[in-house]
């Protein structure tokens, strides 16, 4: 079983951090496809929620991504945790609306939506004063 | 990976030709670009997007608004040779039936001549 862990704080710029570690990690391991594009999306959408929405404006935090192989090339889990404030995304977002009509469409909202779709099993879990999301994504899912 | 972003105007349609990634942090630069065509006349817009292997939420924000601001301009926007996992993403968002989603260059120019 592999497994790899990174943290950033809070910041705009240290997101690309996280993407590029992702990216190097399913390279080194030899992901690609569509099972890796799911991961970096999943990853990317959550995290960057997280670092725009999740803290109080001025406060610092960190945002931790951990990246477990569960099944060689088949199946592999993301744990996402930070410390901002208590949010279920998977609850709280807003909920997107695939048939909506593009005038009737908001600019944002499908992230959270798209990775509820993308994977296997989502799940959230509040824990001392961590917010952390779970997010299985195998090579069925979607 | 970065975006590239290559202009080429042809009749009245300016084609980009996108290559990288679409996410987080490069979609504000196509978003500039889309403005600077838009504020010019009669306004054709045709992404190609042969050259994106991955588009974000944030890259998709710029897609629909991109599609929404062209109603104002006959709705002279296309989108052509679109990678198969994007098109996923594009598929589950319910996008792909509200954007003229082509195969090919000709395509697009034919739909938003």
């Amino acid at each position: 079983m592999t497994a790899a862990e990174k943290s950033i704080s809070n910041s705009i710029e240290k997101l690309e951090e996280l993407v590029s570690w992702l990216t190097q990690w399913l390279s080194d391991h030899e992901v690609s496809g569509s099972i890796a594009y799911k991961l970096r999306f999943a990853m990317e959408e959550i995290t960057t929620n997280a670092v725009y929405y999740g803290f109080p404006t001025g406060t610092s935090g960190t945002v931790t991504v951990r990246i477990h192989e569960e099944v060689r090339h088949e199946k592999y889990r993301l744990d996402i945790l930070d410390d901002g404030e208590a949010f279920n995304p998977l609850e709280e977002a807003p909920e997107a609306d695939p048939t909506l009509e593009l005038d009737d469409r908001e600019l944002g909202g499908l992230g959270v939506f798209l990775v509820k779709n993308l994977s296997e099993d989502c799940s959230y879990k509040r824990e001392n004063g961590w917010n952390h999301l779970t997010i299985v994504i195998d090579a069925e899912s979607a | 990976m970065a975006l590239g972003i290559e202009k080429h105007v042809s009749n009245g349609v300016t084609t980009l030709k996108l290559t990288g990634d679409l996410d987080t942090a490069t979609a504000g630069q196509l978003e500039s670009t889309v403005k600077e065509i838009i504020a010019g006349e009669r306004p054709g817009i045709v992404f190609d997007m042969g050259g994106i292997s991955y588009v974000s939420s944030f890259g998709l924000r710029v897609i629909v608004y991109t599609s929404k601001a062209m109603r104002a301009h006959g709705d002279r926007f296309a989108m052509h040779s679109i990678q198969q996992d994007v098109m996923e993403i594009l598929n589950i968002s319910g996008l792909n039936r509200l954007l003229k989603v082509v195969e090919t260059q000709d395509d697009a120019i034919a739909l938003i001549d």
